[in-house]
């Protein structure tokens, strides 16, 4: 024991002074109000009061002081220093490369037991580290400019102190070493002149790995190239001066592969077993549980490894425990996961290894496949919506963007799902086929549309069967077979059949092996077109041998048609777990994403730390472009972690270029560095011990006197008496204070730097990742600007609604003829109805009308919003009254031949009949059928047997009855009467436009299917009921 | 101190409502013998006599019959009690730290107080606050006694926070002969002064009763450790080691206090009660009524 200032032990002098001063100044009392004060005054004789202090406090504060004096006199006990190879400058060169984190604190002790060494000879020292970017960076300069190479900075020589204060700064880097660099950097100082006297070289004992690069070729010569970096850096030391090497026994570096075997590099390594698409049957192959490779440098012990699984919070979802044989070079890593655990592997690690080589992350795509909705019209409506049981199936096992299908497109899309109606275009049906062609799948679901022909889908019109190749009508039609024109109804009333039940899956199909619940039931089908090979197609079958999902190849990609809703009205699959189960088949069945082989560059999002544990990048982090994953040798500008935005997330993994890993042959003299210890300081502990003795004194007598403040906490958190909590804090302070000197005494130097904080591993979205795009929801926002806009008159008020075309003179009848419907309306039934609105589709809420007028004029024009807020409405029990004002003359011809000649005379309206076709194209209109005297419309307020508008005897058109949909009200009421005109009136109250061909009676008939409309939008099916009273009645009766 | 009396100022109602409940559980069960529908002053008719002035009679009662007939009121017998509260600082004072129990002695006093005039004035007595100014008037408006003896004590104790007297003890010259006197304090002053005035209301005389109002800690003495005492008036600080070791002599020291006070009081034939204001204030009241009843028919009988 040494003191390095042993003149301050003469302070233990003044000790006794302290005792003096305890004393003469007692601690004050507690003050107290004690109004009987004069009584205790006649106590006051029997006790002399001497201020004696407590026995504990005078050898606290004793026992405080010494143990400051002492501390700052500062004992040492002298080491056993190493006995360190020639004399003169040292240098210390030290692997910090990721091979060496496993067991950095070791490397770091051996260091600094040669630094101490050092600093007992008074030599200078050189520290190189050789994953240094500095050196890095130098050597590549060099390399590239010309040989001769300028000196690092960090490359000269310096005292002990200082490279050890490098030394604890540094800590272990993410890439590995490079002994090429180092030896160019050796050599640079050999050519600079700087004097040499003896080298201690502290490696990893892992010879420079063979980078397999799988573009490269030639993986001979990298192995050659690699051997001779680990040739010339040896070469280099010895040519400086005499090398004595320390290698760190236990702690041998692991690196995790990502999964090999059948996946070519160029693949993204893909931990999930591989579907093969010809069978559609996954293939449960030995390996499947195989997540990792473990490489090791062999060993003649067998070695154990624990790899854990991390979710992406950074949970244990797994635990692998493998033995490595002796002499193994690699281990495979099973881990037996359920797919839908193992998809939520973000990341591997090994126990007891903390290194950025021992760290696997797992791509994005790995995992979770994108999957795209197309969105329609009203896709939220709970329990009802086509998407409300799609989202929550394909919730838990993939990742769901919703948007029209351009935006959908236009990112990369494992899967699309298309609800009834979302491809009636044929623009967007030619788009996704081209999609689907490039690899995609699209999974249809069929409905009221696709079964009504609503969709002009060749499948209804193709009695001709032009002989065309099957994939042309697949891409046109994007169906996998053709469908008979309506669909099939299953048990009911009028049925002798029942609700069908599943038949087991086929061996060929992806859904073989999942259970057939009994209680799915399908009620309403769509119907395939018998074929000879519709068995091929069909993936599943009712109990009848009817297919229930069907699907064919187009080119790369798949087209799989489920001939149900995927809501709950056809059939109740959408409400079983199969159904789950379903979707996650085929999404599994479903390649990849289509890795972005392009070079995009990826910025680096999150990266691994050396010590394994991942942070946002360092600073001078690169982006890596897209095809170099896999295949880039981790650097600094490249170091290990995840790249690019959270779609298409990549990973860079020490282990992508490493295939095995051999040791190194030994460079100088091996040394063991056990036996030695430096130098150990016992100021700081002393100090720490002294500082928390007076934090347990001041407590203490904070305490005795009770202190208001400490009283007034006691007294706001209950009654606590004021010693218990003194003790608490006094432990609390001694225990912090405990660690404090723990980490402090066990640096040789006052200034250790803080360990660094291990960052724990962080969630996979931290706030430095660019926020990923939402999935963009194609639903227009129907209530735009509703938040603080006033409350409209419509939602007070009944109103009627007419859709403003621009052209001024229509708008102004529709909203005299709507005004005057009103009128007539609130004369003659109880409902009350405000003057009408005029409203733009998509930019006007529309929630709060029940009728919708819709003059559609020649040159009518429709937008994707406007189509959107319409089928809203539509949806969401809206009606709307399309008329054209007037007959089409080109379909006129038709007309007449049709049978009612004798109607007479209709205003021309040249175009109506395309703009009709054109504004109603994106709708989900129903299969139509004309209005006759037993639809309900014609019984909601007065019996009519015929529906004039202006002009007579025009047919109306309205969804057909027995429809399950919508409660059976018809959502449009089509035709061409020119209703509006009819019933105008204006300012004056008379009608300005004539009946043709006339009278007031047919006036009069018109508004009351006016007054018909109105109550059937109010009202829906609930004059239905009445229509069947008689054949009620009559049945009773008998 | 204005803050005080501000605090006492929100506290009298609840106070005026509880000493009217206490006394009236306590005349429940006491009293129950009063005079119905008589008045205060009015005593008995009785025929005029021959020679007695005209003015005497009384002409209403008389023209119902055919005699005349004199209204007589009653002799002024009826005894008047007069109650003082020590207002004094030390009175503002409780052992608790934050609550309400015990709570300050100086509001139970004014609680047992309140609470006997309700009991007295019910049974027909006359109550009147005395203050070191004299008998204080009562204010008019109150109809009850409680609510105009609060009304009293609060403006006694403003004037107490603008002109700090001795408020511990009367003054026996304020008083009328043959009263009686109800005194709550914790006589805390010395020792002559209440043997001085325990002796001028004897001679006057007046009988009083003493109500000592005690805080438990003041008879428990429940401290510990090194503890500077300092009162509520103006006595010097008293510094204390080891307080937990003098309990047992404080206690004893405090008792021989109370004795001295109650033979001070027996001597000069006065009634000496201690409450403790950690216990129920009925019993003490019922104690305290009893006294009075007694020792006022006693009087009675005596006079």
């Amino acid at each position: 024991m040494v003191f390095t200032a042993p003149a301050l032990l003469a302070a233990l002098a003044l000790l006794p002074a302290i005792w003096w001063l305890l004393r003469a100044r007692p601690p004050a009392p507690r003050r107290v109000v004690f109004p009987p004060v004069t009584l205790l005054l006649r106590l006051r004789q029997e006790r002399n009061d001497a201020a004696t202090p407590p026995v504990w406090l005078l050898a606290l504060r004793i026992a405080a002081a010494t143990l400051l004096i002492l501390g700052f006199a500062d004992p040492v006990r002298p080491g056993n220093p190493m006995p360190l190879p020639g004399s003169g400058t040292l240098l210390l060169a030290i692997d910090d490369g990721v091979m060496s984190a496993s067991s950095w604190p070791e490397r770091v002790a051996a260091a600094r037991m040669v630094l101490s060494a050092a600093a007992h000879g008074g030599r200078p020292v050189i520290l190189l580290r050789t994953a240094n970017r500095d050196i890095l960076a130098t050597a590549h300069s060099a390399s590239g400019a010309s040989k001769v190479g300028t000196q690092p900075a960090s490359l000269s020589p310096a005292s002990a102190a200082h490279a050890a204060e490098l030394l604890e700064a540094s800590r272990p880097a993410p890439w590995p070493i490079d002994r090429a660099a180092a030896a160019l950097a050796l050599r640079s100082l050999r050519d600079a002149g700087t004097s040499v006297g003896g080298i201690v070289y502290i490696s990893d004992g892992v010879a420079t790995p063979v980078a397999v690069p799988p573009t490269q070729a030639d993986s001979k010569g990298a192995k050659e190239s690699a051997a001779h970096a680990d040739e010339a850096f040896a070469t280099a030391l010895r040519n400086l001066a005499s090398v004595q090497e320390i290698r760190i026994k236990d702690g041998s570096p692991v690196v995790l592969l990502p999964r090999r075997g059948g996946v070519s590099p160029e693949n993204q390594p893909a931990p999930e077993s591989v579907p093969d698409n010809k069978t559609g049957e996954t293939n449960p192959s030995g390996d499947a549980n195989v997540v990792a490779t473990a490489v090791i440098v062999p060993d003649n012990a067998p070695r154990l490894l624990r790899i854990r699984a991390h979710a992406q919070d950074g949970g244990t979802i797994g635990l692998s425990e493998v033995t490595a044989p002796a002499f193994a070079h690699e281990v495979p890593v099973p881990l037996a996961l359920p797919a839908a655990m193992r998809n939520r592997i973000d990341m591997l690690t090994v126990d007891g290894v903390p290194s950025a080589a021992a760290a696997l992350l797992l791509d994005e795509g790995d995992r979770v496949r994108p999957v795209g909705i197309i969105s329609v019209g009203v896709s939220d409506t709970p329990l009802v919506g086509p998407l409300f049981y799609l989202r929550r199936a394909l919730a838990p096992n993939a990742d769901i963007r919703e948007g029209s299908v351009s935006s959908l497109l236009s990112q990369p899309l494992s899967v699309m799902i298309a609800p009834d109606g979302a491809l009636a275009d044929s623009d967007t049906r030619k788009r996704v086929a081209e999609w689907v062609r490039g690899g995609g799948v699209l999974i249809r679901f069929a409905g009221r549309t696709l079964s009504g022909g609503g969709d002009d889908t060749p499948a209804t019109d193709s009695v001709e069967e032009t002989p065309k190749a099957p994939t042309d009508t697949i891409a046109q039609s994007l169906l996998p077979v053709p469908l008979l024109a309506n669909a099939r109804q299953l048990g009911g009333a009028m049925s002798w059949g029942k609700p069908q039940p599943l038949a087991p899956f086929s061996s060929t199909s992806p859904f073989h092996g999942l259970p057939v619940s009994t209680d799915v039931s399908i009620s309403r089908q769509v119907l395939a077109r018998p074929a000879s090979d519709l068995g091929d197609h069909s993936w599943a079958r009712l109990a009848d041998g009817t297919p229930l999902v069907t699907h064919s190849t187009l080119d790369k990609g798949d087209v799989i048609l489920f001939h149900v809703t995927a809501t709950a009205d056809w059939s109740n699959l959408p409400l079983s777990g199969l159904f789950v189960s379903m979707l996650e088949r085929l999404i599994e069945h479903a390649n990849g994403v289509d890795a972005p082989a392009d070079d995009a560059m990826l910025s680096p999002v999150l990266t691994l730390d050396g010590d394994g544990a991942l942070g946002p990048p360092p600073p001078f982090a690169r982006g890596l472009a897209a095809n170099r994953f896999g295949a880039e040798v981790v650097s600094p500008e490249h170091p290990p972690g995840l790249y690019g935005a959270r779609a298409d997330r990549r990973a860079l993994n020490v282990g992508d270029t490493i295939r095995r890993l051999d040791p190194l042959t030994p460079t100088g003299a091996l040394t063991d560095p056990t036996g030695h210890r430096p130098d150990h300081a016992y100021g700081p502990t002393l100090i720490a011990l002294a500082l928390a003795l007076l934090c347990v004194d001041a407590v203490w007598t904070l305490a005795l006197r009770g202190g208001a403040l400490l009283r007034v906490r006691a007294l706001t958190r209950g009654r606590r008496s004021p010693q218990s909590r003194a003790l608490r804090c006094s432990i609390l302070i001694v225990g912090g204070l405990g660690a404090l000197s723990a980490t402090g005494g066990s640096a040789s130097f006052a200034q250790s730097p803080a360990p660094p904080s291990s960052a724990p591993l962080p969630s996979d979205s931290p706030v430095t990742n660019p926020t990923p795009a939402k999935p963009v929801s194609s639903a227009p926002d129907t209530t735009p600007g509703v938040a603080n806009a006033p409350v409209p008159q419509a939602a007070l008020e009944t109103r009627l609604a007419y859709v403003l075309t621009g052209d001024s003179e229509v708008d102004t009848v529709s909203q005299e003829g709507l005004q005057g419907l009103s009128t007539y309306v609130n004369a003659r039934t109880s409902a009350v109805l405000g003057h009408p609105d005029g409203v733009r589709p998509g930019t006007d809420d529309l929630s709060y009308y029940p009728l919708l007028y819709w003059p559609v004029t020649a040159n009518a024009q429709t937008t994707p919003a406007m189509t959107a807020a319409l089928t809203s409405f539509m949806a969401h029990g809206g009606i709307i009254v399309i008329d054209t004002q007037g007959v089409d003359p080109a379909s006129a011809p038709r007309q007449s031949a049709s049978g009612d000649d004798e109607a007479s005379f209709a205003g021309e309206a040249p175009g109506a009949a395309a703009a009709l076709r054109r504004v109603t194209a994106g709708l989900p209109i129903p299969p139509l059928t004309k209005l006759d005297d037993h639809h309900v419309l014609a019984h909601t307020f007065y019996l009519l047997h015929d529906f004039p508008g202006r002009y007579a005897g025009q047919p109306v058109w309205v969804a057909r009855e027995g429809e399950a949909e919508n409660d059976d009200v018809s959502p449009v009421i089509i035709g061409a009467a020119d209703w509006a005109h009819v019933w105008a009136l204006d300012a004056d109250g008379n009608a300005p436009f004539a009946a043709i061909p006339g009278g007031d009676e047919q006036r009069r008939t018109a508004y009351r299917f006016g007054v018909n409309a109105v109550i059937y939008a109010l009202t829906g099916n609930y004059k239905a009921d009445q229509v069947h009273v008689p054949a009620i009645l009559k049945r009773l009766g008998q | 101190m204005a803050a005080e009396a501000a605090a006492l100022a929100a506290r009298l109602p609840a106070l005026v409502a509880e000493a009217e409940k206490i006394a009236n559980t306590v005349a429940l069960g006491q009293h129950g013998r009063r005079r119905a529908g008589m008045g205060e002053t009015f005593w008995q008719y009785r025929p005029s006599l021959p020679g007695e002035p005209v003015t005497r009679i009384d002409w209403r009662q008389s023209a119902r019959s055919h005699r005349a007939y004199v209204r007589e009121t009653e002799a002024e017998i009826a005894q008047t009690v007069y109650l003082w509260c020590d207002l004094s600082p030390s009175m503002i004072w409780s052992s608790s730290q934050n609550g309400d129990t015990p709570p300050l002695k100086r509001d139970r006093a004014i609680l047992m107080l309140l609470a006997l005039a309700t009991l007295l004035h019910n049974g027909g007595e006359r109550v009147r606050l005395l203050t070191p100014r004299g008998v204080a008037p009562l204010p008019a408006g109150a109809s009850r006694i409680a609510t105009k003896l609060a009304q009293a004590l609060m403006a006694e104790q403003a004037a107490q926070n603008e002109a700090p007297g001795n408020a511990t003890l009367p003054l026996a010259a304020a008083l009328p002969q043959h009263a009686r006197l109800v005194i709550a304090s914790d006589f805390l002053c010395l020792e002559d002064e209440i043997r001085s005035l325990l002796r001028n209301l004897a001679a006057a005389p007046v009988r009083s009763f003493l109500l000592h109002i005690v805080d438990p800690a003041e008879a428990t003495f429940p401290y510990s450790g090194r503890v500077r005492f300092s009162g509520a008036e103006a006595e010097p600080d008293l510094i204390l080691p080891h307080v937990e070791t003098l309990q047992r002599d404080y206690r004893a020291v405090f008792a021989e206090w109370q004795d001295e006070l109650r033979a001070l009081a027996t001597a000069a034939g006065h009634t000496l009660l201690s409450h403790v204001t950690d216990q129920a204030p009925a019993p003490a009241l019922l104690a305290l009524s009893e006294a009075i009843a007694m020792r006022g028919d006693s009087m009675r009988r005596g006079a």
